[in-house]
């Protein structure tokens, strides 16, 4: 019988993070500051601690991870990659397709990947205790559980819609010991002058991230700091275990490398983690289909850019309007480091920007049909975001079994999605639709598109 | 009327659960999500929607760039700070 799983034993973690700053063929440029300087590290220090700023800033290929890291890691880490031979079977496809399965984490998903690390360096530098922001509560309760391990007080920020509408997410929040807040709430100015105008108001991620920030600053014994759990150069950083993990079992399983790899892409951690290690290996010659997949509705990388740099980082930018509200409202420009896609990690848009990859948007009903499949042949019930990633990988094996090639993909299982079965109930009462894009929109996007890398709408 | 499409549900990217539409359009204190254009594109007429019922500044602000996530965090560090030491009588110490 061949095997399902590639298992690595803790000894054989990896036991350094990769810095895909350092391989860049093009070096990304530093984020700008109010006055249009880059952020200097004076200018963080009250938000994060200084060793993860000179994370942030580091350009060193390698970075050890520390040993008290490694062994919180080892409670769930080297997490294990899967051969998903039943749904190749499925699929009648040559591919073999592997996934690395970070469900597997006391939180369920990657995200604890990078709360262990973020709480540890807080702890060090002498930090009593983290503020953040959340939503639906995924990096909420990893950060909580982080907190726990490492001994620090945890203080989050829930939107209040979230706060009412996910209830079990913050009761494991408050499980592994983190406090959790309502925002808009009376504990800063910030919800205190949201509340005085609008007592009813279900709250947003900009004001609890407002109040997370604030929570953080303005303690006057300097204890607090911020921590965030997406975008940030040293959060994509410390996912890079994951691909680092699984090019070891890769060789456990007797293959050579992936022809494709693919993860979804949200903030961009999840991706990153997963493919930074493979797109060294495509930086150096390797051919390598390197995919994030987005929803074909609220994307961020598959539509226009919103701006372009040309170089001249003192300089106001010209701008690419993303949206046709008409050319009378041609948006103010910005301070630009770079081509940028809103929300998504600053090196995920570069290496876009280089060329390094390739994404891709898909409508919800394949990626919830995908979703199902998965959880029909693997058994593991994907969170909705992960189901982008199978859904793509679903399309590759096709590709595959027509151009009867033996490919070999592999993509990222982000995280499980027993918390989040609504979407599923939708699905399956056929109360989700997709929209077609009108003809008139895409050409309008292939325009502004067209030095760009080319975007793909399925 | 603002509220003819109140009752359409979209899974929220930043938020990670459903939503209805009325929250989008007035989730910043009142005033439309920055994301409102892009989640809401494919399902109905959204940019004529925030043509007819939003306020050219509220227009301005979701057809903007975003600021890249560093730099807001900055602003919003400095201006809680700032209004951290105007409330203590400017002091610092």
């Amino acid at each position: 019988m061949a095997d399902t799983k590639f298992v690595l034993s803790e000894k054989e973690m990896p036991r350094q993070w990769y810095n895909l700053a350092a391989d860049l063929p093009k070096p990304p440029l530093p984020p700008l500051g109010p006055d249009g300087n880059p952020i200097g590290p004076e200018m963080l220090a009250p938000v994060f601690p200084m060793n993860l700023i000179e994370q942030e800033v580091s350009t060193e290929r390698w970075i050890d991870i520390p040993e008290e890291v490694m062994e919180i890691y080892s409670m769930w880490r080297p997490s294990p990659l899967y051969r998903a031979k039943r749904l190749e079977k499925l699929l009648g496809t040559p591919a073999r397709i592997y996934f690395k399965n970070e469900g597997v984490s006391p939180a369920g998903s990657h995200k604890p990947n990078t709360a262990v690390p973020q709480a540890w360096y807080n702890k060090q530098f002498g930090i009593k205790r983290l503020t953040t922001e959340t939503g639906a509560g995924q990096w909420g309760s990893a950060l909580s559980f982080a907190c726990s391990l490492v001994g620090l007080e945890c203080k989050v920020f829930m939107v209040r819609i979230s706060f009412d509408q996910k209830p079990f997410r913050r009761l494991m929040m408050e499980t592994w010991g983190g406090t959790c807040i309502p925002s808009p709430s009376t504990q800063t100015q910030a919800g205190r002058d949201i509340l005085e105008k609008m007592p009813d108001t279900p709250g947003s991620l900009g004001i609890a991230i407002s109040e997370a920030v604030e929570a953080a600053v303005t303690d006057p014994t300097g204890e607090t700091r911020y921590s965030l759990g997406s975008v940030l150069n040293h959060v994509m950083l410390h996912q890079t275990i994951i691909g680092q993990e699984a090019k070891k079992q890769l060789e456990l399983a007797g293959e050579t490398g992936p022809d494709v790899v693919i993860g979804c892409a949200g903030g961009g951690s999840n991706f990153a983690g997963l493919a930074f290690p493979f797109v060294l290996d495509k930086i150096n010659g390797k051919e390598i289909d390197i995919i994030p997949v987005e929803p074909t509705s609220c994307p961020t990388m598959t539509r226009a850019p919103f701006a372009y740099d040309h170089g001249d980082t003192a300089k106001m930018t010209p701008l690419l309007p993303m949206h046709s509200l008409g050319h009378n409202f041609v948006p103010p420009p910005i301070h630009a480091g770079g081509l940028r896609y809103h929300g998504m990690a600053p090196l995920v848009s570069h290496a876009i920007e280089l060329g390094l990859l390739s994404p891709r948007a898909l409508h919800q009903l394949e990626c919830y049909d995908a979703a199902v499949k998965f959880a029909r042949t693997e058994g593991f019930i994907s969170a909705p975001e992960t189901s982008h990633a199978i859904a793509a990988t679903i399309q590759e094996a096709l590709k595959a079994k027509e151009e009867g090639k033996e490919k070999v993909i592999l993509f990222n299982w982000s995280g499980h999605g027993l918390m989040d079965l609504k979407g599923y109930e939708l699905y399956f009462e056929n109360q989700l639709h997709d929209y077609e894009l009108p003809q008139e929109e895409i050409d309008k996007s292939e325009e502004i598109f067209k030095n760009y890398p080319k975007p793909v709408i399925v | 009327m603002i509220t003819d499409n109140d009752h359409l549900e979209i899974r929220c990217p930043m938020l990670g659960h459903l939503l209805n539409f009325s929250y989008c359009r007035s989730a910043n204190a009142g005033e439309p999500c920055r994301k409102i254009l892009d989640c809401w594109f494919e399902r109905f007429d959204v940019e004529n929607f925030a043509k007819e019922h939003f306020p050219k500044e509220a227009l301005v602000k979701i057809t903007s760039p975003p600021k890249p996530k560093m730099l807001s965090i900055v602003e919003i560090a400095q201006r809680a700070i700032a209004a951290q030491q105007a409330k203590s009588g400017g002091s610092n110490s």
